[in-house]
Formats: structure tokens, C-alpha cells, sequence
């Protein structure tokens, strides 16, 4: 064991072989047993190709051109096999069910000391004691493939700690998490690192990461180092616009520069609501094969509204939008649309009202060219081909793309992650819809894309009506003006965003937490008469000319 | 959407044994029944082969559908050979065959023999599925790739072997997912128009985003498995497997048909059997 730190990274630059620049550039710092390291920094800035460097996946799994050391309790990552490092590094990836190996959770936890050769009575004593700790005790005996993307992501990390690594590396592991797991989680991290293990956080979600109390930011931009130091240091420059920070930033941003603009309302423009509802559940019962998700659901969407279905995983969020449009077989009850019962009528037929964009763009992302996975649908429901031409301008138009170079005729997978989530609503417009839904807009995206995603597409023309499900309540609250609080598969609260919050037991029993934004909204929605967003609402305050700010952190 | 094999059989007095048993069972059973042409001793086998399938009490409602679909793939090829071959095979070469009737266009003939022999391939194959279904359902997940490292495979293809177990339900609810993403486009995924060049085309919308959505997967799975220090040294495994004396008894009966099967054809036992009945 030696003296010195336990992560000592050295000038580090790397540059992978097909990549025309650095990924990450010049980074150096060092990281001692029981610190927590928060790694911030918008999409692309090099946070996963450190994660790389330190766990030895760079240079022995990625080739490209390396300068600078990585030294793990004194041995060079690069000079050191993946098995040997294994021992000391635990890492958890981004996408958990990826890295679930193990048909069963047992085996799944048992792999990486299997692999060490470790003795079985050891694997059962590490198993036992990684299972008290992270309270996961309650999934022995079902398989992996029974498991919610929360508990997956639970279960990738406990497998990381059955290494009893050194140093953990976690890669957004609160991306998959309700508000009560990622609170749980985060405990679970501070609780190692007293113990004195290091800890590499990699997260956009700084305002989560705050309780585990780290001792150090690294703030990532384009490869390269912004902000080395302590968590109250990077409050004190980071732009909430950016990274998602306690409401006391915003505050603090608001009340230096009180002239500069604050947002307007994240809210898309919709003509006035009215009276008649759009899509009608009327007592709906629905599932996949022998399970039940939805019960007894009653509720309606208005033709022109902007409604946000929040609630835990598998309360039946997304389920209840495939269930509307036909994906999922209604075992009781009904579904109408524009007042006119949907059975009987196609998946099809109905996509031509609702746009329906799944979470992830490359579920569906298939043809050579942009042009023909825009015109996909179009072709499908046998749309008029002289209009062809002017649904691709549009559609790409109204999701900005239009100015991308040569956009038509590029491969579609070949685009920026958001740049997919872009076409995939371009995809959805080009049927022509008057509703759209999103499933999980903010998945894969951080703070500042995800935000300036869900105002972009509060401006798309033509658009009558936005229904979409999501986990982060923030983003609800601030971009509907309706909430569908969604806990096992029925629906328990429906009402404007500041009435669905007011009642804080509910809240929590959909294992939801309250963020600062929450209790500023909570505090000054009497005032605002709306829920807004952290920008908006400082900016409301300080032109209240409210002294005192608010004491909330 | 379920699509791995569901452990149906859990609870059950055949899921209880030790797997190893049932993967042995299954090839012993093989090099019996391969050996066996009368069809009497064949119905003697299937018997014996559905009983010791009742003993994993698989819910027939579950693999309703799989037997239909095993049981009509057996009969056609079953039945096929018997139009090639006419009956004339084992003890019936060159012995004046019993007609039935002839089918038409091409007069083919359907003898008693033909039918004989038809009735004792499918006893037999039915025989081998009856055994071999509780491989797939009464095993426990997880614990076919110890099983296999048990019975001498090499820990990297007994890790595969799981790999491939866990990973059909993701396949498969990537591939649903990706067939609802694309019918909310108006994709037809049951649509029957044009030939077969034109319906394989059809399906690029869903194997092309399954088939990079894999290959883009497996870089973070085989990441994982890397950081866990897996494939370059031995490997221990958690589970343990040890035979009791049920498995001793069920795999010394399993070697018993094995041996009595090889007996009879060695000695000239067993031979196509003209069913009576037919004649």
C-alpha cells in the first residue's frame, strides 16, 4: 500500500484514434481514501473518457493517443493488467442493464469476485454484507430481467462493491433513480467514503450529489479543467443555466446581475385551453401478458394542454400512452379520443394524431438518409407524395435541423445524440399530429439540452397539445401546466403543478422528493401564481424587491 | 414481454435435481432412443419419457403452443420420409409392403409399413422432447453455465452460455419496443405483400435499429465484464452443485436405458415393427 494518494491523475490528455481532437486534455489532480469527487460538466465535456482513463478501459480496451499517467494506489493504470485493477477500481456505467451480467441477482453480484478466483466462502460473506448494506436483501431470487431500471441500477452498483474496491467509480448513477432511491444511493456514498473508500461521481444532477457532502468539484468543459475544488467554490461560479444547482444559486445569480433577463415561462404557446378533452381514459385496466400496470384509470387530456405524467418507476406512466394509442391491449374499460371510442381503430390510424416520440431515437432510426426516415410514416399511411418535399422542410423546420449541413441526406445514426432526439420529433410531425407525447424527454440529455429541449418544443408551430412522462419533476413542474401524479398504476393526484406539490405525505409516497426549487415555488407561488423554473423564479424575486433572499440551500 | 425460457418447472421434484443430471439424462437418452426401432419398445419409452417429464410440472397452458409447434415440425418430416423411403427400410427392405391408398397427383404409396415407421419416429422424437423440455424449463436461470463448467466446459463458454441466456429478454424487449416504435409510424409489422425479397426489406425498420442497438450494447457489456476482471484467470464459482441420491439413481436409470437400448440393437432386438392393425 503506498503513502500517497490513492488516484493521483498526471497531464493527462487522450485523444481516440478516430477523433480529430483531445477528448479530455491536460487534467491533473489526485483524489485520497474517504474523499468523494463530483465530476460536473455539460454532455460531451470528456466526464466519461476520464471515467475511462482511471478504471484502465484507456489505453487497454480504447486505442488512440494517450500523454500523462493515471496511478491507482501507486500503479500506473496503463501499466497494470484490467484483472489487477479490477481489485482495486470498482466502476458502475452508465447504462445499467448493459452491464448486468448474471441471470440472477446472486450470480450477477457473484461474477467479479468469481472472476478474481476469489473462494466461495468469501463470495458468500462479501455477498451477504454488500446486501445489508445497500438494502437490495429484498431481490434475491428473481432474475435480472425482472428488474426496474432503478433497481438495475442498484444492483450494477452493489456488483461494484463486491469487489470491496479501493476506489468506486460511478458514472451518472442517479440517472435511472426516483428521487427516494438516487437520496438512498447518495447516503450509500457518503457511507463508503467515511469507511475510506475514494469515490469518483460523475453527475449533472450537482444538486442530488450535494448531500454526499464531496469534498471536491472537477468541472469539465470541453476535455478540459474549469473548477478544481471545493463544492461551496463551485457554487459560487456555476451557472445554473448549466448544471442543475440548489435554487439558492439561481438566487445568488439573480441577485448579482438583477438586470439581465430571467426566462420566460418555459411553458410551450398554446391557444387557450378548452373545454373538450383530446384523449379519455374511462376506468382503463391494461398490462403486459399476466401483469397488471394499469388500474381502473380514469382521466382526460384537453385538446390543448400541456400535461406532465409524473411518478416513480413502474407506476404505469408510459404504459398509460401506450395503452391510449393501441400499443398495449386494454383488459377493462375504455379510451376515447376527441370524444369517439379508439377500439376498433389502428395503431396507425391514431398516430396521425398523436405524435408519439419514444425515449430513446435509435429505437427506431433506420433508413439510409434523414429525407427517408422522415418520409417513413408519411409512406406508410399513403399521404399525398407530391406534398413529400414540403413535410421534410417543415418537420426539420420546426425542430431546427434545417440549417444542419446537408442534413438530408445524412445517415440518420451518424447524428449527435441530440441531434436524433430532434429528428425523432421531426419524424412524429411529418404524420401531421395535433397532439404530441414524449416518453422520458430528458433521458440521456443533461441539465442545460434537456431544458433547452423542452422549450423548443414549446415552440413548435402548429402543435395543439403536449402530453409527455417523465421522472424528473423538476422538469414537469416547470414546462406543463398540468400534472397526472401517477403511484401503482393509478393516478392520485391531477391538478396544476403548485396544487400537486402542495400535499408534501403524497409527494413522498410516490417516492418523490423535494427539490429547492420545490420549496422556493412552494413559498412564492402565491405570488407567482405558477410554478416557474429557477431562473424565472430568482429573477421574479429580486424584481419583488425582496431583500433577505430565501434560506434555502 | 417475456422470451427467455421461464423457469416453469420451479418447486418441482425434477427442477430440485442437480442440473448437470438433466443435461446428462437428455444425451443418455439420445444414444438410447436413436437405437430403438420397434415401435412397441418406443411406446414404452414415451411413456416412460412423459412421466419423468410430468415430474417437472411444466403448466401445460405455458407450452401449449411449443409442443403444438414441436409436435407438427415431427410429424411432417416424419411423414416425409415415409412418401421418400415408401416403408422400405430396416426388416420391411425388399418385403412386399401392405398399400393403404395411394396420394395423389404423383400415386404416391402410403404402405402399413410406411406408417409403422412413420408412427415410430414421432414416439421417438416426441420421446427426446419430453425429456429435453425441462433443460430448458427446470433449470434454474443462472444455473446452466455452472452446470456445464461441471461437466468439463471451459469457464469462458460457460459464462457465455449464461450471457446468452441473460440477454434474450433484453433482445427481446429491445425488439418489441422497436416494433411499437415504428408501428406508431404506421408500420405494419404483420403485412404479407410482395415476395420474399420484398418482405425481408420489410423488415429492415425493425432489425436495423435492433441490430446496432446490439452491437452498440455489447461495447458497454463487454466493458463491464472487463472491469470485473473477467476471462483472464480461473474463475471460481458461487454456486455449488452436489448430487444427492435421487440424482444417483435418476442418472443410473438414464444409464441403465442407455445400456439395455444398446443390448437390443447390438443384438438384433429391435426392429421397425409392422403394426397389425394396419395390415
Amino acid at each position: 500500500m503506498s503513502d500517497g494518494p490513492l488516484l493521483e491523475v498526471d497531464s493527462l490528455t487522450f485523444q481516440y484514434r478516430r477523433a480529430t481532437e483531445p477528448a479530455i486534455r491536460d487534467l491533473s489532480f489526485t483524489l485520497d481514501p474517504g474523499e468523494v469527487l463530483l465530476v460536473a460538466g455539460p454532455s460531451g465535456c470528456g466526464k466519461s473518457t476520464l471515467i475511462r482513463a482511471i478504471n484502465g478501459l484507456i489505453p487497454h480496451s480504447y486505442r488512440g493517443e494517450l500523454s500523462g499517467s493515471v496511478t491507482v494506489a501507486g500503479r500506473m493504470t496503463a501499466q497494470t493488467r484490467l484483472r489487477d485493477l479490477a481489485e482495486l477500481v470498482g466502476t458502475v456505467l452508465q447504462d445499467p442493464r448493459k452491464q448486468l451480467v448474471g441471470s440472477t441477482i446472486a450470480a450477477e453480484l457473484a461474477f467479479g469476485p468469481e472472476n478474481l478466483g476469489r473462494p466461495r466462502e468469501e463470495i458468500a460473506r462479501r455477498l451477504e454484507s454488500v446486501l445489508a448494506a445497500t438494502g437490495l436483501g429484498y431481490l434475491l431470487g428473481r432474475t435480472t430481467d425482472e428488474l426496474s431500471g432503478g433497481e438495475s441500477q442498484q444492483l450494477a452498483i452493489a456488483g461494484a462493491l463486491m469487489l470491496e474496491p479501493r476506489l468506486l467509480v460511478l458514472d451518472e448513477p442517479l440517472a435511472n433513480l426516483d428521487p427516494v432511491a438516487a437520496h438512498r444511493l447518495i447516503g450509500l456514498i457518503r457511507q463508503l467514503a467515511d469507511e475510506g473508500t475514494a469515490v469518483v461521481i460523475v453527475e449533472h444532477r450537482v444538486e442530488d450529489v450535494v448531500d454526499a457532502n464531496p469534498e471536491r468539484v472537477l468541472y469539465l468543459e470541453d476535455g478540459a479543467s474549469r473548477y478544481l475544488g471545493p463544492m461551496d467554490g463551485f457554487l459560487a461560479i456555476a451557472d445554473p443555466r448549466l448544471v442543475k444547482v440548489p435554487f439558492a444559486v439561481s438566487m445568488a445569480r439573480a441577485t448579482a446581475a438583477p438586470d439581465q433577463p430571467g426566462n420566460d415561462d418555459a411553458r410551450m404557446r398554446l391557444d387557450q385551453p378548452t373545454a373538450s378533452p383530446r384523449l379519455e381514459w374511462r376506468n382503463v385496466d391494461a398490462g403486459y401478458d399476466e401483469r397488471a400496470v394499469l388500474h381502473d384509470v380514469t382521466a382526460s387530456l384537453g385538446q390543448s394542454e400541456r400535461v406532465a405524467v409524473l411518478g416513480p418507476n413502474g407506476s404505469g406512466k408510459t404504459t398509460l400512452f401506450k395503452a391510449a394509442i393501441g400499443l398495449i391491449p386494454l383488459t377493462a374499460g375504455e379510451v376515447l379520443v376527441d370524444g369517439s371510442p379508439t377500439h376498433g381503430r389502428s395503431v396507425a390510424d391514431l398516430a396521425a394524431l398523436f405524435g408519439y416520440v419514444f425515449q430513446n431515437p435509435s429505437q427506431m432510426l433506420f433508413a439510409p438518409n434523414v429525407q427517408d426516415e422522415i418520409l417513413f410514416g408519411p409512406r406508410n399511411l399513403g399521404r399525398d407524395p407530391n406534398r413529400f418535399t414540403d413535410l421534410v422542410s417543415g418537420s426539420l423546420e420546426r425542430v431546427g435541423l434545417a440549417a444542419e449541413h446537408e442534413i438530408r441526406d445524412r445517415p440518420p445514426l451518424t447524428l449527435s445524440f441530440g441531434q436524433q432526439k430532434r429528428l425523432a420529433i421531426a419524424v412524429a410531425l411529418a404524420l401531421e399530429p395535433r397532439t404530441l407525447v414524449l416518453d422520458e424527454p430528458s433521458a440521456g440529455q443533461d441539465h442545460r439540452s434537456a431544458t433547452a429541449f423542452m422549450r423548443e418544443v414549446g415552440m413548435i408551430d402548429g402543435l395543439e397539445s403536449v402530453y409527455f412522462v417523465t421522472h424528473d419533476a423538476d422538469l414537469a413542474l416547470a414546462h406543463a401546466d398540468r400534472i397526472l401524479l401517477m403511484r401503482d398504476g393509478r393516478i392520485v393526484a391531477d391538478g396544476a403543478p403548485l396544487d400537486v406539490i402542495a400535499d408534501r405525505e403524497r409527494w413522498a409516497a410516490c417516492n418523490l422528493r423535494y427539490t429547492s426549487l420545490m420549496e422556493a415555488n412552494a413559498r412564492w407561488g402565491s405570488g407567482t401564481g405558477r410554478f416557474l423554473d429557477a431562473d424565472a423564479l430568482a429573477h421574479w424575486i429580486v424584481g419583488q424587491d425582496l431583500e433577505g433572499g430565501l434560506e434555502i440551500t | 414481454m417475456r422470451a427467455a425460457f421461464p423457469y416453469l418447472g420451479r418447486g418441482s421434484w425434477l427442477a430440485s435435481r442437480d442440473p448437470r443430471v438433466l443435461l446428462v439424462a437428455a444425451i443418455l437418452f439420445v444414444i438410447g432412443a436413436s437405437q430403438l426401432r420397434d415401435s412397441r419398445q418406443l411406446g414404452v419409452v414415451l411413456v416412460l419419457a412423459l412421466g419423468y417429464y410430468c415430474t417437472a410440472r411444466i403448466p401445460w397452458r405455458a407450452v401449449r403452443v411449443q409442443w403444438i409447434y414441436l409436435l407438427a415440425v415431427i410429424s411432417f418430416f416424419a411423414f416425409f420420409n415415409t412418401l421418400i423411403s415408401g416403408g422400405r427400410t430396416g426388416t420391411f427392405t425388399g418385403a412386399e409392403t401392405h398399400v393403404l391408398f395411394t396420394l395423389p397427383p404423383f400415386g404416391a404409396e402410403i404402405s402399413a409399413e410406411g406408417v409403422s415407421l412413420m408412427l415410430s419416429q414421432v414416439m421417438r422424437y416426441a420421446a427426446v422432447a419430453a425429456i429435453g423440455f425441462p433443460i430448458a424449463y427446470a433449470i434454474a436461470p443462472g444455473d446452466l453455465g455452472v452446470a456445464l463448467r461441471r461437466l468439463g466446459v471451459a469457464d469462458k463458454i460457460a459464462v457465455m452460455v449464461d450471457l446468452t441466456v441473460r440477454f434474450i429478454p433484453t433482445l427481446a424487449g429491445e425488439f418489441a419496443e422497436t416494433i411499437d416504435a415504428q408501428r406508431v409510424r404506421g408500420y405494419d409489422p404483420t403485412a404479407r405483400k410482395g415476395g420474399p425479397i420484398t418482405r425481408l426489406r420489410r423488415l429492415a425498420p425493425i432489425f436495423v435499429p435492433v441490430t446496432v442497438g446490439s452491437i452498440a450494447g455489447a461495447e458497454d457489456t463487454i466493458d463491464a465484464m472487463d472491469l470485473r476482471g473477467f476471462g483472464v484467470g480461473r474463475r471460481t464459482w458461487l454456486r455449488h452443485l452436489k448430487f444427492d441420491a435421487f440424482d444417483f439413481v435418476l442418472l443410473g436409470l438414464f444409464v441403465l436405458f442407455a445400456i439395455v437400448a444398446t443390448f437390443l440393437n447390438v443384438t438384433g432386438r429391435t426392429d421397425h415393427y409392422l403394426l397389425p392393425f394396419l395390415v
